[in-house]
């Protein structure tokens, strides 16, 4: 199940949703192997559009999506946590292994390490009804990184959490994705989480989505004290900007 | 609430409604001088349960065994049928407004022919209680697996899971509460459908199930003896039914809010 980091290439993208409602029109974007990327930009936008047409889940009407390597070991984490509720922890993130027919012995052992990587050993047991909100999720993104996928997509997967839980999951998530060789691309209209997770924020107009700015975010560290440095609030500042003049441009 | 509080809080309220209505019966036939063959008393169902016992309880063992395997392959007919129409759209379209009839027809209708099919004896009584306790079972599987969580649905796709696999391990167990509904449904209906069975195709004698027995009793006016099969019937239909439930309450208990 082991996939290498996976670079996607996007030519000339269309999607239209009934009744003629352009979702994206004509997007050209190139997501480097390896690296992360955050799509920014307002809701409704076209952003979780354009992950679900990486992610197979939506065919674009026109254009073409590439992928560096030949089969992709593709996975996706939703705005929802999406568990099964009558499965413990440990079910739940051992589910794509199982569908996979991944023998019990090596199961086990890859299911363990995932849960250890998220902190929820001592949770392993429990039902999604007995988990908070913050478990929930980290249920959900050990079930992601379980097949150690080369491209992992993650759709506004904080998004319901309150801010101190998002915080420390987003510290969590750049910890757990920066050690695998994966490409990540998350889609989110939170400018802090975008800059304090990727190293490339590419900024989305408002629908239908055109690219309004690419920003190389260049952190050595990524914890807790980076959110309050002046060179996390210029790029921040940049990056607003260019996401108020996709707004602008559109009304 | 401990849990004997819990249970004497359930039991309770009925079983005060049933004293009531037995103390009301027993009266209304003492003050109003109404003859034993019309309606007996409950005391005198209880004699009749008494002094016929051997022959009740055997005939109550006959019918539960017959409810029993008619139940047993309605549940089982009816998930994999309830399967098979949430499945493939065509067959939804065809084959279900076709098994409404199996619930509009009545049983009593069908049970000859079922004699014809089946012949006399347990055979066509079993097919009377699967034919008239399969509908809720078919209605509450197929309802379930097309009310299976869309999103669900999807990570199931992303993994390339087959519909075998999708089916068992997403849509079974998300549709077991609606499959319980149907089956407690189903319970009633079964012990319904077994006794009326009974009366077309069993054999009579000393070794005669309920619906016979209540036949032969009608025949010779005891009145008595109809009331006690009828009681251990919905016996029968109660045990059942809890049986069901107590089945559903430990599949569903640790994540279903119906269960809790």
């Amino acid at each position: 199940m082991i996939g290498s980091a996976t670079g996607v290439t996007l030519k000339n993208l269309h999607k239209v949703f009934e009744p003629d409602v352009t979702v994206v029109d004509g997007l050209d974007l190139t997501i480097e192997s390896g690296k992360f990327t955050a799509l920014l930009g307002p809701s409704g936008c076209g952003k979780t559009t354009i992950l679900r047409m990486i992610g197979g889940l939506e065919e674009p009407d026109l254009g073409e999506i590439g992928f560096s390597s030949e089969s992709p070991t593709t996975a996706f984490c939703f705005q929802e946590p999406r568990l099964l509720p009558w499965r413990s922890v440990r079910g739940n993130v051992g589910l794509p292994l199982e569908l996979a027919k991944v023998g019990k012995p090596a199961r086990s052992a890859a299911v363990d390490a995932a849960i250890d990587l998220v902190g929820l050993a001592d949770a392993a047991q429990r039902l999604p009804a007995a988990l908070s909100g913050g478990m929930r999720m980290r249920t959900a993104l050990a079930r992601s990184l379980v097949t150690d996928p080369g491209l992992l997509l993650l759709d506004e997967p904080f998004a319901s959490l309150d801010e101190v839980t998002r915080f420390r999951l987003d510290e969590e998530v750049s910890r757990l994705v920066r050690s695998r060789d994966a490409t990540v691309l998350i889609v989110t209209h939170s400018i802090a989480e975008a800059v304090f997770l990727a190293d490339e924020v590419v900024v989305l107009s408002d629908r239908p989505a055109r690219i309004m700015g690419r920003f190389n975010v260049d952190f050595a560290v990524r914890n807790v004290g980076l959110r309050v440095t002046p060179a996390f609030a210029e790029i921040s500042s940049r990056v607003y900007e260019a996401l108020r003049s996709g707004m602008e441009d559109v009304s | 609430m401990s849990a004997p509080a819990r249970a004497w809080s359930v039991v309770w309220p009925p079983a005060l409604i049933v004293g009531v209505c037995l103390v009301a019966w027993q009266g209304a036939v003492w003050i109003l001088g109404i003859p034993e063959y019309l309606l007996p008393s409950p005391i005198q169902v209880g004699t009749a349960l008494g002094f016929e016992s051997e022959r009740l309880l055997f005939a109550t063992g006959r019918t539960a065994g017959s409810m029993l395997a008619g139940f047993g392959l309605s549940a089982l007919l009816g998930i994999v049928l309830g399967s098979v129409l949430a499945t493939v759209p065509l067959a939804r379209r065809g084959i279900y407004p076709l098994t409404l009839l199996l619930q509009m027809v009545p049983v009593v209708a069908i049970a000859p022919m079922l004699v014809i099919w089946f012949g006399y004896g347990a055979p066509s009584v079993i097919a009377a209680a699967c034919v008239v306790s399969i509908f809720p079972v078919i209605a509450g599987t197929l309802d379930g697996l097309q009310s299976v969580d869309p999103g669900l649905r999807e990570l199931f796709g992303i993994h390339r899971a087959s519909r075998v696999r999708t089916w068992w391990l997403l849509g079974l167990p998300s549709s077991l509460p609606n499959i319980f509904t149907g089956l407690r449904v189903a319970a009633g209906l079964a012990v319904i459908g077994a006794v009326v069975g009974e009366f077309v195709g069993a054999y009579g004698g000393t070794r005669a199930p309920l619906g016979a027995v209540i036949i032969s009793a009608l025949k010779q006016n005891r009145a008595d003896v109809v009331f006690a099969a009828i009681v251990l019937a919905s016996v029968l239909g109660f045990a059942l039914f809890g049986v069901v439930n107590l089945l559903g309450w430990v599949c569903l208990r640790r994540w279903h809010a119906s269960a809790r």
